[in-house]
């Protein structure tokens, strides 16, 4: 035993140092080319649906690195896919939720975002638009060259809205079912210091949402322009970006999709020609302190962008993307697009970290532990990387299926969530662990079960992201994880082929598309079908119906609560015969009780007992779940119990029933506390399995301590 | 007569300190065990590669579950903070000759007031120590720690030496004075490299106790080897004072 401790601590040990000396395990460095188009071909990657693109940009920027400004030119050239005229263009001035204490995005974050507070003297951000005017209309109108045929421009008006972050330009005449616009407007941005995704922090600057974006005409013909708000992200129309950015010369930059040309620099500048095709935004960093390095995952130019000192982490965020991308290439069809480019931000930066833009991203640092930590045999793999992994599944889970995450945050997060736990499923096996400490592993399981309870039961899974009070804090927990817990305990219960066959078809059926709760409730039931009859034998000896439709509804619109409790496990006396009872002849005739009716049950042989167990289910959430039966003689059976009424009692005439264990394939990821689903009879209890091992673990502490202290 | 020999020659005061330890850290416990108990009722985690997130689990529904531990292993350490002083008077009577268990529980009473300010002198010291160890932490890491180490160590010896002379030579332990001469002498290399090297095994041991612990929670062998640590860690801190004792011993007497 001594051995075995002594080879965990030596290993534990060697894995401590390995950690701080191990070179990158996957190669970086190496310039790839950069690829000539901005999507893959299109044999890799799939036709783009001829009705996918509606807004176009051209944006040329000039970046004034002292003051932190963005002056441009944004060049939007817009189609009505609508059945209807219209008469408008509502507009997104995202950088204006920064512009004062009282936006509506500053009231509810009051000066922090995910931890990162706003410093008190930090400069406050805005966009300013200039002049407005359309430079041409109609069916016919070149995108390429929109001033060429119509005319002269026309100078249009623009007004904020109620909140700073909405804005509408008036149309000199209604755009026409089919019919294009072409609307150039001026603008300058001002950069808040960084603390919620963009601004700056000394001379690393990143720009998100930093341009005039056109809100998202809905098929019925009403806009979709929501006020920013803490937690409603970003919301936009797919097409292709043309942006030329002249930032000082000593800048090195790294933007959404490919560098199309890059002027030699003059005067201390530079000019910068990037093209994005087939995305609904477009974002850029740049740093003078930034290194570059490249890697190749099959046709793809990964690039990743960061300070000297982060260096050491770029193999490991090479690795977690690359299988983020295998998996994700596989699981939800082709990525479309020919590159993905990573920005670390520095550690002064820390609020830019972990967030998605179409093919770019930035991440956050892997959390480095004292050696010494190793020799308890502490790991911890999830850091920085999750956040890899996480915002690389953005790129599917709203880069690609680009729903609405104003109204249903659920479905970026809450299913990229989901993509992620398969993704690193599918990295490191089944049984995903994010830490171990000596002989313990914390599972992602118990990570996602932890946040479940309390805050989570406030908010149904489909709420708009306004409905999410920061105050409350129950944002995180319910659409990341909670949405994460259902989709996964959805896939234990159908079965995994059936789940991942839906999930794709639902990834491919809504590429470049706006897809609703409501489309992926229907793919899922069409894939799965509205009724799935269990594996297992029923309770009551029939097999148990799973409604899909039921649990989207639960799981989705109701605040209920997956939870089952064993109430009773225990044996009794099974029932005789003695008694009076009519003989053949009518009569009633006694039957004595047998002879060893006294002994105690422990006593008695097991064709003599009556096991019963009796599953309650305590939450309002009704789902089948499973409950396994182990016996005295050893063997065990399990039945499905469909959750529908209140509580079900199981009963084993000639069983001896030992313990019983709801759930014991830990199907059901949605329920939060699962302490009481494993219970023994009162004969044959087994012991709680905490209060030893935590006992011991005190007494140790205990011990550790007086050792250097009696004496 | 050798420090090691001084301790080999009294086991029984070993093993009456070792089972004083163990007996005080199984009963401070036993309230933590039965708030687990009560609080997981008849049910059962089912699997002890999951003990912590049960754990964690478990302090979610009952935070006083957390609470009962903390109270516990804080209890045991103020208990072995207060224990310290009491003990010291019978351990360096015996270390330092033949007595009966009547002249060391005298010794250990009688002792007590003079082995406890002492100790908190030591603590005093070793306060400012620490302070000076950090402040060096500027220049380098490694010298902040060997410093760390270097001044912990010499004022565990100067507290085995001040009551040593108390209990032996009838030094008079409430004076600064008594303590003050230890420190000096606590820095005779030789000495003080002995005394500071069963120092650092002691805490060496008490390392090793956690980490047997964390790498078998919920085994069968982790608490055995865990007790098993323990009463090696007494026999270096006796072997620690009989170094002090056999000093104080060798030492001319005026």
């Amino acid at each position: 035993m001594v051995v075995a401790v002594t080879r965990r601590t030596a290993f534990a040990s060697l894995l401590a140092v390995a950690a701080c000396v191990a070179p990158p395990s996957a190669e970086t460095g190496t310039p790839v080319p950069e690829p000539t188009q901005a999507l893959r071909p299109v044999e890799l990657r799939g036709a783009v649906p001829s009705q996918a693109r509606i807004a176009d940009y051209e944006i040329d920027a000039h970046l004034d690195a002292e003051k932190h400004q963005v002056r441009g030119t944004v060049r939007i050239t817009w189609v009505n896919r609508s059945s209807r005229a219209v008469d408008s263009l509502p507009l997104h001035l995202y950088m204006n939720g920064f512009r004062a204490e009282d936006t509506a995005w500053m009231l509810e974050a009051r000066g922090t975002h995910r931890g990162v507070r706003r410093s008190d003297d930090g400069r406050f951000g805005y966009i300013d638009l200039g002049a407005a005017r359309v430079l041409e209309r109609g069916r016919e109108a070149d995108l390429q060259n929109p001033e060429g045929a119509g005319g002269p421009p026309q100078p249009v008006t623009w007004k904020e809205g109620d909140d700073p972050s909405v804005a509408s330009v008036a149309l000199p005449a209604p755009v026409q079912p089919g019919e294009r616009v072409a609307l150039e407007l001026e603008f300058v941005t001002q950069l808040p210091e960084v603390f919620a995704r963009t601004g700056y922090a000394g001379d690393f600057h990143m720009l998100g949402q930093w341009f005039p974006k056109l809100g998202v005409l809905q098929p019925d013909g009403t806009w979709r322009t929501h006020v920013f708000t803490l937690n409603s992200e970003f919301y936009a129309d797919f097409g292709n970006y043309e942006v030329h950015l002249d930032v000082p010369e000593a800048m090195v930059v790294g933007a959404s999709g490919i560098l199309v040309a890059a002027d030699p620099p003059s005067d201390g500048r530079k000019r910068l020609h990037y093209r994005a095709e087939m995305v609904h935004d477009f974002a850029w960093a740049a740093d003078p302190d930034f290194i570059v390095l490249d890697a190749q995952w099959k046709d793809l130019r990964i690039r990743q962008l960061m300070h000297k000192a982060q260096q050491a982490d770029a193999g490991r965020h090479l690795e977690a993307l690359t299988a983020a991308l295998a998996s994700m290439d596989t699981r939800f069809g082709a990525y479309p697009w020919s590159t993905i480019t990573v920005v670390h931000p520095p550690d002064d930066a820390k609020g830019a970290q972990g967030m998605e833009y179409p093919t770019f991203f930035t991440t956050s640092a892997i959390l480095r532990t004292p050696a010494w930590l190793g020799l308890f045999g502490f790991e911890e793999r999830l850091s920085g990387v999750f956040t890899t992994v996480h915002e690389f599944g953005h790129q599917y889970f709203q880069g690609l299926l680009a729903s609405d995450e104003a109204m249903q945050p659920w479905l970026d997060e809450g299913l990229n969530t989901t993509s992620n736990m398969l993704a690193l499923g599918d990295w490191h096996g089944e049984d995903t662990w994010f830490a171990k400490i000596g002989n313990q592993t914390v599972s992602i399981d118990d990570f996602v079960r932890g946040t479940l309870d309390g805050e989570s039961q406030l908010d149904p899974v489909d709420s708009p992201a306004e409905a999410y009070r920061a105050v409350v804090g129950d944002y995180g927990d319910v659409v990341y994880r909670k949405t994460g817990a259902l989709m996964l305990s959805l896939r234990r219960i159908v079965g995994v082929e059936r789940f991942d066959a839906a999930f794709k078809a639902y990834a491919l059926d809504w590429r470049f598309r706006h897809p609703t709760g409501e489309d992926m409730v229907a793919t899922f039931i069409r894939e799965i079908g509205p009724r799935l009859t269990l594996e297992g034998d029923g309770a009551d000896g029939q097999p148990v119906v799973f409604d899909l439709a039921d649990y989207f509804e639960q799981a989705l619109h109701t605040v209920n609560q997956v939870d089952f409790g064993l109430d009773q496990v225990k044996n009794r006396r099974r029932a005789g015969t003695a008694g009076y009872h009519r003989d053949e002849h009518g009569a009633l005739t006694l039957q004595s009780p047998p002879e060893d009716d006294e002994r105690p049950l422990a006593e008695l042989a097991d064709d003599q007992l009556e096991g019963v167990v009796v599953v309650r289910r305590i939450g309002e959430f009704r789902v089948p779940v499973e409950v396994e039966f182990e016996f005295g003689d050893g063997t065990r059976e399990r039945r499905v119990w469909s959750g529908r009424d209140r509580y079900h009692i199981f009963t084993w005439p000639g069983r001896r029933v030992r313990s019983a264990r709801i759930d014991p394939d830990n199907k059901l990821l949605l329920e939060a506390r699962r302490l009481d689903n494993h219970r023994g009879a009162p004969d044959s209890a087994p012991p709680n399995g905490l209060s030893r091992p935590v006992g011991d673990l005190a007494e140790a502490a205990a011990l550790a301590l007086m050792g250097g202290l009696i004496l | 007569m050798s420090a090691l020999r001084l301790v080999l020659r009294a086991p029984w005061l070993w093993l009456a300190l070792a089972a004083l330890q163990l007996a005080l850290a199984a009963g401070l416990v036993v309230p933590l065990r039965a708030v687990l108990r009560m609080a997981m009722g008849p049910f059962n985690i089912g699997d002890e590669r999951h003990v912590l997130a049960a754990l964690l689990e478990l302090a979610t529904v009952h935070p006083a579950v957390v609470a009962s531990f903390v109270t516990s292993v804080a209890a045991s350490a103020l208990l072995g903070l207060l224990l310290s002083p009491l003990v010291a008077g019978a351990a360096i009577l015996r270390l330092g000759g033949p007595a009966s268990v009547g002249e060391q529980a005298r010794a250990a009473f009688t002792h007590f007031p003079a082995a406890l300010v002492i100790g908190i002198y030591g603590l005093i010291l070793r306060l400012l120590l620490a302070l000076i160890a950090a402040a060096l932490g500027s220049v380098h890491p490694i010298l902040q720690t060997l410093a760390l180490v270097a001044s912990l160590t010499l004022s565990a010896l100067a507290v085995d030496l001040a009551r040593a002379r108390t209990v032996l030579d009838g030094a008079r332990g409430l004076h600064p004075r008594t303590f003050l001469r230890a420190v000096v002498s606590a820095t005779q290399p030789i000495l003080w490299l002995r005394s500071g090297l069963l120092t650092t095994l002691q805490w060496a041991v008490s390392f090793a106790i956690l980490l047997a612990a964390v790498h078998g929670i919920g085994s069968a062998w982790s608490p055995w080897l865990v007790r098993g640590l323990a009463v090696l860690g007494t026999f270096f801190a006796l072997w620690r004072v009989a170094v002090a004792v056999a000093s104080v011993q060798a030492r001319p007497r005026l």
